[in-house]
């Protein structure tokens, strides 16, 4: 199959794998007749419209936003520095372990209620995404550190590469890969807790908390509604990743491949 | 080259013990033996990957000479270019970024990668890796240059297209090499000098092959059992 034919096949196959499923969901919807257990789609994507509309849309979106990036931007400075350091320094990665071990296993409902004790409203989301991310995001860079190849060290060592020519062409260019990867990774993290911990807090704006009113009230097509909004960020998030990530790889490319010419 | 007493041990295992060797300035010393005998730390010693117990490794009159290695596998830069993966060693000796840049068309050219100069290590197959990983060989300013096995893992062809263009780069800029192989064949064709290994103390044979080149299939039969039986026994 060749690309073109592929990435076609692959469109029409997503396509159908969301019709279906949205045509499970109004079979289901209509034979329950239901509006609180389920209702039908096209009465989530008129609530969906409705909210599009609503004055303190844009605020509840935003701060759910600002909230996941903030955790996010806090999450990638602090497990890279960590993680590299503990690829490379095997007592620090020792010294780590315990912590890791206990963040890996808590439920992230635990994180969030003891969070709520602690903190203010507003800084549960981001200290619960926080905590929860830490860990993807460390593993995979003290994984990647760990497996820098010693062969490829010896050929840089053999063909006089300064530390910053190593650093540049050989340590970040394979880093690079799995800094992306931890990073997709946690952002799809980040955002499931901070909306997870704005429906246990109910701050005055977000995504979260709106759900959360909504259910209280028996709104289920509200609630609907708002989940299909954290998707979409979701898939926005994940969209602008691959976005800057596409870019980068392109643009660096070019320089390559310009002073080869 | 000079190898003056080298000792070395590895686990309680003396590989050299007081181990000599002259290699002839700008000729290909094969070494052989069998597995485990030291060749690839000999090399290893040679390029100060390893430090001997004793001893001391004079590289043509200079104690810290830089040197050329073509490894078993061609250990590219993946996230470079070829012309990239030749450029950059070069940095520190040419600052010149033109002058620089005709080293690396010249060299690339001489291996038939000049086309290919945009591409990327995995783009390229087996044998045209190898072909730059001799290019970057041979650019970089060394005066030794030290080779473990880099046709292993090449089909037979490649294997040949990448022995005879080592030979026809080094016959244009010959520098002191240091050959690893296994295969006898090989050994006895690129080399002046063979030397097998597996004694710690002395090689196991030492023969100068520079006055019986080009080798005859008798010669080259005579040569091979000689070898065999130095190894077998």
């Amino acid at each position: 199959m060749n690309k073109k034919k592929k990435a076609l096949t692959k469109i029409v196959v997503i396509i159908s794998s969301v019709v279906i499923f949205l045509l499970i969901w109004q079979i289901v919807a209509t034979s329950m007749d239901s509006q609180i257990l389920l209702p039908k789609v096209h009465t989530v994507i008129l609530r969906l419209f409705e909210l599009f509309k609503s004055d303190d849309f844009l605020f509840n979106v935003l701060s759910t936003v600002y909230r996941a990036l903030e955790s996010f931007i806090i999450i990638v400075v602090f497990a890279t520095i960590l993680g590299t350091l503990a690829g490379r320094y095997k007592l620090l990665s020792w010294f780590i372990t315990p912590v890791l071990t206990v963040l890996k296993t808590t439920p992230v409902m635990s994180v969030i209620l003891l969070a709520f004790i602690w903190f203010k409203t507003g800084t549960v989301p981001i200290f619960s995404a926080f905590l929860m991310g830490f860990p993807i995001m460390y593993m995979m860079m003290e994984g990647a550190v760990e497996h820098l190849e010693e062969e490829m060290n010896q050929m840089c060592y053999l063909y006089g590469f300064t530390k910053s020519q190593k650093l540049r062409h050989y340590i970040i260019p394979t880093l690079a890969k799995p800094f992306s990867l931890g990073a997709k990774q946690t952002l799809s993290m980040v955002w499931k807790v901070v909306v997870a911990a704005e429906v246990l807090t109910i701050p005055k704006y977000g995504v979260g908390a709106k759900m959360q009113f909504a259910q209280i009230q028996l709104e289920t097509a509200e609630v609907l509604a708002w989940t299909l909004i954290a998707i979409l960020l979701s898939a926005i998030g994940d969209f602008i990743f691959h976005l800057i990530e596409a870019s980068i790889k392109f643009v660096v490319r070019r320089i390559k491949e310009k002073k080869a010419l | 080259m000079k190898i003056v007493n080298l000792s070395f041990s590895y686990n309680d295992t003396k590989i050299f013990d007081n181990f000599n060797l002259d290699i002839e300035e700008n000729s290909i010393c094969t070494v052989v033996g069998s597995s485990g005998c030291g060749k690839t730390t000999l090399l290893k010693l040679v390029s100060n990957l390893e430090k001997p117990s004793g001893g001391i490794i004079i590289k043509c009159d200079d104690e810290i000479g830089a040197v050329s290695y073509l490894f078993q596998e061609p250990r590219l830069l993946r996230s470079q270019t070829t012309f990239s993966n030749i450029d950059i060693i070069l940095k520190n000796s040419i600052k010149d970024k033109n002058e620089r840049k005709d080293k690396v068309m010249y060299y690339l050219e001489r291996v038939g990668l000049l086309e290919h100069r945009q591409k990327y290590p995995n783009e390229l197959s087996g044998g045209m890796r190898q072909r730059a990983a001799i290019a970057r060989a041979f650019a970089y300013p060394s005066n030794l240059i030290l080779m473990d096995e880099p046709m292993q893992g090449l089909d037979i062809s490649s294997k040949y297209d990448v022995l005879d263009l080592f030979k026809e780069m080094w016959e244009s800029d010959p520098r002191t090499t240091l050959f690893v192989t296994h295969d006898l064949r090989d050994a006895l064709m690129m080399g002046d000098r063979l030397v097998c290994l597996g004694d710690p103390n002395k090689p196991k044979l030492n023969l100068d092959l520079k006055n019986d080149k080009p080798l005859s299939d008798e010669k080259l039969g005579y040569y091979e059992n000689l070898i065999l039986n130095s190894i077998l026994n």
